[in-house]
């Protein structure tokens, strides 16, 4: 059986390495993913106004004050470019959608800002799309409370009321936080996709029947493939971690994180590749095998807390039980050490469900045994 | 155009590889990521005084443009509050200390101690923003003392109001990636079954493939226009979704098969095999879209993404057919413009999808 196993793994390999097409639509999806995902995240924060300032013949020190602090990079994104300029071409490039909102600065704005009654700003602004909107309203208040409070507040010129803040933990950009829910899904999206491959390649080549003869050899075919694909799955972990760690600025809080992001990947990709294997052998037909993958692992990362934290989305009281979930709960805390109230019940979870895999191959094996022996009795009569 | 038609109906593979993408794509975006963030905080009031009161108040109460709370606020005790702070029941800690009215009528400055479980940097932007906001709120017209304190206000003047919830941004973008990817898959489909099945050479065998290829054309637009009817359904019913300008959409849904076909046809001539071709297609219109604007607009992109989207075409329909679509109609220029670049790049596409597609057909 032993000798048969590892005549199963290393055909497997031979099989990966003969098919680059295969090993190539492996790869593509977590780097597409992660150029979408993360680049979209990494690449906003910093808007272009238009700023039609209608109180520049008047100078005001005011006015300059308060234009000096929409241009500040400090505090809270968005961080606004202003681009200054005349109504007609703020208006242009609202219509040609070159920016998003439009700053009209009152004439007098500066005097009444003096005389301690300001004039209204008006912003003009797309609310085609919520989260822009959202950050255009709030990037204008957080820009007029900051005036408020350097010039104002700060300097005791009127009472009121500042935020003093304090961050429990360090700063960890959003596209940061990503890619924890991103390498956890390489891992499952491996497990199927390569299991799925395997799993399909003995119907594909018409040597399934010569298995189905041999002794043992269904469960030697089974068990190798499984195995195989777990292992071809590691290596091409490793290659996309380290474009993860050069491409994507990932990086592991030495060796313990290392550590449980190989714990992550013992526990989870062998949960997902014995299904993956099992789906390959029954299509046997590995073009039926990408399309469900993709969407089946895509699926599961996104209700696991891909974007934001599990706790804080819709349906984490029964998601929290995925076992994508679970990992991008200890990896999030194994890396940024975020979520550590979860770590320990997420552990758990990852266990068990690794549990229910092998259940369900003894499982397998006990039925496929009970099916021959069935048979053999049929045919015996 | 009949053959094909028929050879689509006939397969339920083909119809379900084109639709069930454009339905998980639209479901799954309209449940997890169109939901505005209300975030957690339990706020500490060290005493009743009116001012904090006030101030809590406005924390609770304030809210987004399209009408969302901005935070889920919990009125605890200190001890109470730290341990759902601790266990991540809330994502801040807010306390108002005591004596607030007495600092501000004596003209002081108050700080308002805030904590907040920085899960990442934009939840706590979100976090902060949302509490400036809530101080800029209180701190208005704040009466100390005789003397009444106002700061600069802004008023919004959107293009729509209440501003749009996102829902309907992405349904208006899943309709045009339905427009463009289902014209693409069906023209991919009538392209590469011919190969596939080998009966690319008695096609070869007409003296002019020209009306060969119109037929297909005019048979994927038939196929798009029910699969974009079906997913303009789905939004209906599921989101309660119907575009603002639905007298226009046949209108772009032309332009978009237009635009379309030619890049699939290019692909399919090549690719030659209806499964690995679709999934091509399936995986540029996808990524297109995200590209060009599917989640938020992609003006709001920098970098490398910002130059992907502005050399894309698809960046120039998906712009002016989403803003239509939401808002009714977009201005004259950009309209022209964004017709013009799409245009050309469906103009140059369709001659070379052609000789493309003769030259593979007499190869085979």
């Amino acid at each position: 059986m032993k000798t048969q196993v590892f005549a199963e793994i290393a055909k497997s390999v031979r099989y990966w390495t003969k098919h680059k097409l295969i090993a190539l639509v492996s790869v593509f999806p977590p780097l597409l993913i992660c150029l979408l995902f993360v680049g979209v995240f990494q690449t906003t924060g910093i808007v272009n106004i238009a700023v039609v300032n209608r109180d520049a013949e008047t100078p005001s020190v005011w006015t300059e004050r308060f234009l000096e602090v929409l241009e500040t990079r400090t505090g809270t994104i968005p961080y606004f470019t202003p681009v200054f300029t005349d109504e007609q071409t703020a208006q242009t490039m609202f219509d040609m959608h070159e920016t998003f909102a439009v700053l009209y600065i009152p004439e007098g704005f500066g005097q009444s800002v003096e005389d301690g009654d300001p004039l209204s700003l008006t912003v003009k602004f797309t609310a085609a799309h919520e989260d822009i909107s959202k950050n255009v309203r709030l990037g204008m208040e957080a820009r007029i409370y900051d005036f408020v409070k350097l010039y104002q507040l700060d300097a005791g010129a009127r009472p009121g009321v500042t935020v003093e803040e304090n961050l429990a933990n360090a700063s960890l950009p959003r596209a940061s936080y990503m890619m924890a829910g991103i390498m956890i899904w390489t891992m499952v999206f491996f497990g199927l996709l390569v299991g799925g491959a395997l799993g399909a390649m003995e119907k594909e080549g018409g040597t399934q029947v010569y298995i189905q003869m041999a002794s043992g050899g269904e469960t030697a075919s089974l068990l190798g493939k499984w195995l195989a694909a777990v292992a071809i799955s590691g290596v091409m972990l490793v290659f996309l971690t380290l474009c993860y760690v050069f491409l994507f600025g990932v990086s592991f809080p030495g060796a313990a994180g290392v550590g449980w992001y190989a714990l992550m990947f013992i526990l989870l990709t062998p949960t997902f590749s014995l299904p993956g294997v099992l789906y390959g052998m029954k299509v046997g037909d590995f073009r039926l095998v990408p399309a469900p993958m993709i969407i089946i692992s895509i699926t599961l990362w996104l209700v696991s807390g891909a974007l934001n934290p599990l706790e804080f989305s819709a349906g984490s009281a029964v998601f929290q039980y995925l076992p994508t979930a679970a990992g991008i709960r200890v990896l999030s805390y194994a890396l940024f050490n975020r979520g550590a109230q979860f770590a320990g019940k997420s552990l758990l979870i990852l266990c068990a469900w690794f549990a229910g895999v092998l259940l369900l191959f003894f499982g397998r094996l006990a039925a496929r045994r009970r099916k021959h022996a069935a048979l053999g009795t049929q045919a015996a009569r | 155009m009949i053959a094909d038609l028929k050879m689509w109906f006939r397969q339920p593979k083909l119809i379900i590889m084109s639709v069930a993408p454009l339905l998980i794509i639209s479901i799954f975006a309209g449940l997890f990521l169109a939901k505005t963030e209300i975030l957690p905080v339990a706020i500490v009031l060290e005493d009743q005084d009116p001012a904090a009161l006030r101030l809590a108040d406005d924390l609770a109460g304030l809210k987004s443009g399209s009408g969302v709370t901005w935070f889920l606020a919990q009125e605890d005790d200190a001890a109470t509050a730290r341990a759902k702070f601790e266990a991540g029941e809330v994502l801040g800690l807010v306390t108002i200390p005591a004596g607030l009215t007495q600092a501000l009528n004596d003209g002081q400055t108050v700080a308002v101690p805030i904590t907040i479980n920085n899960i990442n940097d934009d939840v706590t932007k979100n976090f902060l923003q949302r509490m400036q906001n809530a101080l800029n709120s209180f701190n208005e017209g704040l009466t100390a003392g005789d003397a009444t304190y106002r700061i600069p206000r802004v008023d919004f003047v959107a293009d729509v109001s209440p501003d749009l919830p996102l829902i309907r941004y992405l349904c208006a973008s899943i309709l045009g990636l339905a427009m463009l990817m289902s014209s693409s898959l069906a023209v991919t489909f009538a392209i590469a079954r011919e190969f596939e099945d080998r009966t690319i050479k008695e096609l070869v065998m007409t003296p002019r493939l020209a009306p060969v290829l119109g037929g297909k054309l005019l048979s994927a637009t038939v196929q798009a226009l029910i699969v974009t009817v079906f997913i303009l359904l789905e939004e209906r019913l599921v989101f309660g979704f119907s575009p603002d300008n639905l007298a226009a959409q046949l209108g772009f849904f032309l332009w978009g098969v237009f635009f379309s076909a030619g890049l699939a046809a290019v692909i399919a001539s090549v690719v030659k095999q209806t499964l690995p071709a679709g999934i091509l297609v399936m995986v540029v219109n996808i990524a297109g879209w995200w590209v060009a604007g599917g989640l938020a607009p992609s003006e709001a992109w920098t970098g490398l993404l910002r130059t992907i989207a502005d050399l894309w075409p698809g960046t120039y329909f998906y712009q002016v057919y989403i803003n239509a679509t939401l808002l009714g109609g977009v201005s004259g220029g950009l309209a022209l413009r964004n017709l013009l670049i799409t245009g050309a790049a469906g103009a140059v596409m369709l001659p070379a999808a052609y000789a493309v597609f003769v030259r593979e057909a007499r190869e085979v």
